[in-house]
């Protein structure tokens, strides 16, 4: 399996977990262990007290969308689910779905780039680069296969 | 990439529409051994075939916008709104995936019996 497709799967995992009918132990759980390694990441690394505390309100925040938006997307899944499972469905309640579900979509990637911009803006460059290999693996952690 | 994936696929992403496409193969299955009609069948099959052609195309471009914003998110120069061109031009082909999608969805239900659509249905179950 390519790199790509490799990526791919695990994401896919995840929003499949998100989406099931009867979630696996929850993505939301290994979000959360995740980002309490995330926040113990940036305590080391960002030394002063108040960008510390900036940046750790960020990941409390980037947390919060991710938490939101599996639950957005299991929402939407179950309720697209049914309406596509109903032969007299309308295209208007169908594509009603889809738009309401779009706009989460927006607000949600709007609020999470505003949390990376904190996170930059409250870091130095070196911090920065430290904290870049946490991060990654904090998202690696919350997509790893099941 | 995988960044870029993350921003896509947890805050929207093709899971959008993982409903109207996660059971065609089943569907397909049932199209094969259930329709006897072989004129019918043939154009089941290809109308699923399309909505899976779509699907693909969701998953490409969603690759391609993935790439663009990684490479973004990885500069700590990077502000929210330097990543507007590239969420801009992925909504708008998601958004017309979708319509497309849901037109062949609505193509597709013509085409079989109320019986026919819950049992394609089923086979996902």
């Amino acid at each position: 399996m390519s790199g790509t497709s490799t990526r791919r799967a695990l994401v896919l995992c995840v929003l499949l977990a998100a989406c099931a009918s009867k979630p696996e132990p929850a993505p939301q759980e290994q979000g959360r262990a995740a980002m309490d390694t995330l926040r113990a990441a940036v305590g080391k690394v960002v030394t002063d007290p108040a960008r510390a505390k900036e940046v750790t309100a960020a990941v409390d925040d980037m947390q919060a969308i991710f938490g939101e938006a599996l639950r957005a997307t299991q929402a939407h899944t179950a309720r697209l689910r049914a309406l596509d499972a109903d032969y007299d469905a309308t295209q208007a309640d169908m594509r009603e779905a889809l738009q309401d579900y779009n706009v989460g979509r927006a607000q949600r990637q709007a609020r999470l780039l505003a949390a990376r911009d904190r996170i930059a803006a409250a870091t130095t460059e070196e911090e920065w680069q430290q904290l870049a290999k946490a991060r990654r693996a904090v998202l690696e952690s919350i997509v790893r296969p099941r | 990439m995988l960044i870029g994936l993350l921003i896509l696929a947890l805050t929207g992403g093709s899971a959008g529409t993982l409903a109207l496409t996660e059971w065609l193969d089943g569907g397909a299955q049932y199209a094969k051994q259930e329709i006897a009609d072989p004129v019918l069948r043939r154009d089941v099959l290809a109308t699923i075939e399309r909505m899976k052609d779509r699907r693909k195309d969701l998953h490409e471009m969603e690759e391609k916008a993935a790439k663009s914003i990684d490479k973004l998110a990885g500069s700590r120069q990077s502000r929210a709104a330097d990543f507007q061109s590239a969420l801009t031009g992925y909504r708008a082909e998601t958004d017309a995936l979708q319509e497309q999608l849901l037109d062949l969805r609505f193509q597709l239900k013509a085409q079989v019996t109320r019986e026919q659509w819950a049992a394609a249905h089923g086979q996902f179950k």
